[in-house]
């Protein structure tokens, strides 16, 4: 039998029961995440997949502590080797960021400074943390853009942004987000913005660093061909709840969850990867407007009575979990 | 870089040769008064008519304005109506003094607004940010010729710290000249500081909305070090251009505060030239303002398009 | 449980429209009331009459009877003030207006022939709008002549690029719609349809740019004075008031600071006007 949810190593992350909570001046108040559980174990890449509006990229902001204005994470905990980010103090957390978790941004053009040299973008983490001067930090840059497989490294680093491609400003972000050796990488779908072969090199990026340094990724997307071709472990997310989760091989071949079923059903075969995510009839509800019951009911083909109570947590295997009140059926 | 003063300067030239247009017109608006001024109120109409003869006053205006502008591109502004004294060693004696002054207030201008911007855009919408914007808006109320008032009244005749005019050259005496420019410059500077500050603030705020300011965030950077390293010198580019234009009419502004204050630069002449109806003194000193002006747009922009290195270089090879 | 991120400001963007916006705008209203209210009613609030001289009582300083002390004719401060007041809210009137006339009718020709006209036109502007405008408005007042109203005329005549280039811009969304609203209407509905396009589109920043002239002609009014190049005494101006005052500093302070807050008061009741109104228009802020 094929071994469908691997063994993982040692707990990187523990997210218990995250909730975030939004306060918009005219909306009133929204919940854009509830009771999010994730964990990350070394080594892994695990996939956070969801479409626009359903929480994954808040989730993942709340990790570092960067949300913004009026958004706050108003329940849980977010364990990183032992370190709950959520209750951090403003210093402590500062200490945090870069050191023992990285972010790479979305749309890297514009997450670098136009003004600044992308040596010393790469190598400003070395100042920050680690006191070492301009000199010693633009060295490390070199080596760092080196193992991101950039040309001429020396030359790069006293080059600005805008003289990049769209695929070198990623590369250099990640170089970034690997300087000091974080525990894990938080990747906010770092590959949307890259034609598709680009992106294709950049994933194998990722996937030879995570063999190369054993840092663990937390990868943000809404492309279940990517999940699919580089994420170990897989966490489905749906206007602000996790509705399903597992090891990537389990979840394609046995999905749980309607909406689950619907994603992998939607989109073309694995092999060639979708530009959007697939449509589903219906919009996912705003996280202003509440609602009773499963919040994919709306759009549920297998509605029925018991979902307008909202359906717990199902563990459906070990390691294999799906929001659904049909979650143990089976049947697709 | 070439291409970038190329543009610049191609912007420069036409720019000037209106102003002249624009100047030599509005002098010459009404006919006869710089005869009468010379010669007095009670002037007979066959002196006036003497003197404009004399002066090419009677001449079709085009016809004037080209023969002004031949002289003026070699050099030779004319000599004044009033002494007979050329025009041009006088103006040149005096350019210094106003660009000291323009140049102090200048300074002082920038000097408040760019940490006051900073400071109000860093604490957004928190007291200290509601505090300096009021700040700004009083500075931007006040006339700065009674912000002079003011200062000689309390600094000068109160407390006796500073002199109450006067000039002397800063060759000749660098302290003095400091205590002599102090406070013209503080009446030009604070004024113009407002609006200063209010670029600033805003131009800070955008930057500080950016992307790679949360970029640098996530990588645990203090808030000095991000707004040193990366908000400053961002949110500078704009700030500049802005700057440029209110050097314009902080320049403008000389002509008074030189009369307050005594100061014998070129704003000063333009009084006496109006004040004597001395047309080729103060079509001049006028030009010479104007070209302070452009001038100075035109430095301040090329600052900061070398500030941003995307103005500069191009892109490389790789992917 | 919340996320700490500092003293940093906000990583969204969205403008927060605090109560202290109206605060402020009520308070340059406020203002704009008292100093148009002084203007009007100048001979019923003034205590004596601007121009009575009182040699005796000259350079008093502010006393039971003349609250603001006395001027170097002994005539009273207070009236002066409060007359000078009518002066500026005048002048300011007439040059806004002069402005507004000039600019539209240069915007909109401009606007509707286009092409090299439009550009000749609007370079020009350019170039006016430019020139500081203290030092264009004094060489204006040398060759017009040295009274109010041709300080009114200086100023109108600074004012017209500005007005010029709102003018030109609403010309353009104008004849856009017509293109687009002719094919629709029947032709006759048209003026009204136009009317109910423009206005909303050009009466708020019109406003705004107005209240804004307004303050400025006030300031640059004073600013002529003061060089003894518009309201020339013994009509009070705060500028000229402020120049006589300049003689008599170490005897009568008063002279110095009075008329001078005056201005100020009125400068920054206009200019919190403006910023108020400006906010209050502004579509950031009906998000």
């Amino acid at each position: 039998m094929v071994d469908l949810a691997p063994s993982r190593g040692k707990e990187v992350l523990r997210a218990d029961g995250i909730t975030i909570e939004a306060r918009h001046r005219r909306r009133g108040r929204g919940v854009i995440a509830r009771d999010v559980s994730l964990a990350i174990h070394e080594g892994e890449i695990v996939g956070l997949i969801g479409e626009s509006g359903s929480g994954k990229t808040l989730t993942a902001k709340a990790l570092l502590g960067l949300l913004p204005r009026g958004v706050r994470a108003s329940a849980g905990s977010a364990r990183l080797r032992g370190v709950d980010l959520l209750s951090l103090a403003p210093d402590a957390l500062r200490r945090v960021r870069g050191e023992q978790i990285a972010l790479i941004p979305q749309d890297a053009l514009h997450a670098l400074n136009p003004v600044m040299t992308v040596g010393a973008q790469v190598g400003e983490p070395f100042v920050i943390h680690r006191g070492a001067k301009w000199a010693a930090a633009l060295r490390q840059a070199v080596d760092l853009l080196a193992l991101v497989q950039l040309p001429e490294p020396e030359k790069r680093i006293a080059e600005y942004p805008h003289q990049f491609s769209g695929g070198m400003q990623q590369r250099a972000m990640i170089a970034m987000g690997l300087a000091l050796g974080p525990s894990l990488i938080v990747a906010d779908e770092p590959t949307t913005a890259l034609d598709v072969t680009v992106q294709a090199r950049i994933l194998a990026l990722v996937r030879q660093l995570r063999d190369r340094t054993g840092a663990a990724f937390l990868f943000i997307t809404h492309d279940l061909g990517i999940v699919g071709e580089l994420c170990d472990w897989v966490y489905v997310m749906y206007a602000g709840q996790v509705v399903e989760a597992g090891a990537t091989r389990r979840i394609f071949a046995d999905p749980r969850h309607p909406y689950t079923r619907a994603l992998i059903a939607a989109t073309p075969p694995i092999a060639r990867r979708a530009d959007r995510l697939a449509a589903i009839p219906g919009q996912i509800p705003s996280p202003f407007e509440p609602t009773l019951g499963c919040r994919f009911a709306a759009r549920c083909t297998r509605l029925f009575a018991r979902c307008a109570a909202e359906p717990p947590p199902v563990d459906v295997a070990p390691g294999h979990m799906a929001r659904c009140w049909l979650a143990e059926d089976g049947h697709g | 870089m070439v291409r970038l003063v190329a543009l610049r300067l191609a912007a420069f030239v036409p720019a000037l040769f209106i102003a002249s247009i624009v100047l030599f017109i509005a002098i010459n608006v009404v006919p006869g008064s710089a005869a009468k001024s010379a010669l007095g109120i009670d002037a007979t109409p066959q002196a006036i008519a003497r003197f404009e003869s004399r002066h090419g006053l009677d001449r079709p205006l085009h016809v004037q304005y080209l023969e002004w502008l031949t002289k003026a591109l070699t050099g030779d502004f004319g000599t004044s109506f009033q002494n007979h004294v050329p025009v041009g060693p006088e103006i040149a004696k005096r350019l210094p003094i106003t660009l000291e002054l323009a140049g102090l207030a200048f300074l002082i201008a920038v000097l408040i607004a760019v940490p006051f911007g900073a400071v109000a855009a860093y604490h957004h919408q928190r007291p200290v940010d509601r505090g300096i914007t009021l700040l700004a808006t009083i500075f931007g109320a006040l006339p700065n010729f009674w912000l002079a008032t003011i200062l000689i009244l309390f600094l000068a005749l109160k407390f006796r710290v500073l002199p109450a005019g006067g000039y002397v050259a800063f060759g000749e005496d660098p302290a003095r000249n400091l205590a002599m420019m102090i406070m013209p410059a503080l009446s030009l500077g604070v004024v113009s500081s407002a609006l200063l500050i209010r670029i600033m603030r805003t131009s800070m705020l955008e930057i500080m909305n950016s992307d790679f300011i949360e970029t640098a965030v996530a990588k645990g950077a203090a808030g000095t070090a991000i707004v040193w390293r990366h908000a400053l010198r961002n949110a500078l580019i704009p700030f500049l251009t802005v700057a440029a234009v209110e050097f314009g009419f902080l320049v403008g502004s000389v002509v008074i505060i030189e009369d307050i204050f005594l100061i014998p630069g070129i704003g000063s002449l333009v009084l006496v030239g109006i004040i004597n109806r001395d047309y080729p003194v103060l079509l001049a000193a006028a030009l010479v303002v104007a070209i302070i002006v452009l001038t100075a747009n035109m430095v301040v922009d090329l600052i900061a398009s070398i500030l941003d290195p995307r103005q500069v270089r191009t892109k490389s090879a790789g992917a | 449980m919340s996320a700490p991120g500092g003293p940093l400001p906000t990583l969204t963007s969205g403008f927060t429209f605090g109560w202290s916006r109206f605060g402020l705008l009520a308070i340059g209203g406020a203002i704009v009331a008292v100093m148009l209210a002084a203007a009007a009613f100048a001979p019923v609030v003034a205590p004596y009459d601007p121009y009575a001289l009182d040699i005796a009582g000259m350079l008093g300083g502010p006393s039971g009877h003349h609250l603001l002390g006395t001027d170097e004719l002994g005539r009273d401060v207070l009236s002066r003030t409060i007359f000078a007041t009518r002066i500026s809210i005048e002048v300011a009137l007439i040059a806004v207006a002069i402005g507004l006339t000039g600019g539209t009718l240069v915007g909109l020709t401009a606007a509707y022939f286009g092409g090299l006209v439009d550009m000749v036109l609007m370079r020009l502007m350019e170039v006016l709008f430019s020139f500081p405008a203290i030092l264009l408005a004094v060489i204006l007042m040398a060759s017009l002549g040295t009274n109010i109203l041709n300080a009114m005329l200086a100023i109108g005549i600074i004012f017209i690029p500005g007005f010029s280039r709102l003018a030109r811009a609403t010309a353009h969304h104008v004849l856009r719609q017509q293109y687009i609203d002719a094919a629709r209407s029947l032709g006759m509905g048209d003026a009204r349809l136009i009317a109910r396009e423009i206005l909303p589109n050009v009466f708020a920043p019109l406003l705004v740019e107005a209240a804004v002239a307004f303050s400025y002609a006030v300031l640059l009014e004073s600013a002529l004075s003061f060089l003894g190049l518009g309201a020339q005494p013994p009509e009070p101006s705060w500028g000229n008031m402020l120049n006589t005052g300049r003689g008599f500093m170490e005897q009568a302070p008063w002279l110095s600071i009075v008329p001078g807050l005056a201005l100020f008061l009125c400068v920054l009741g206009f200019n919190l006007l403006g910023d108020g109104l400006r906010d209050a228009f502004d579509p950031h802020l009906k998000d």
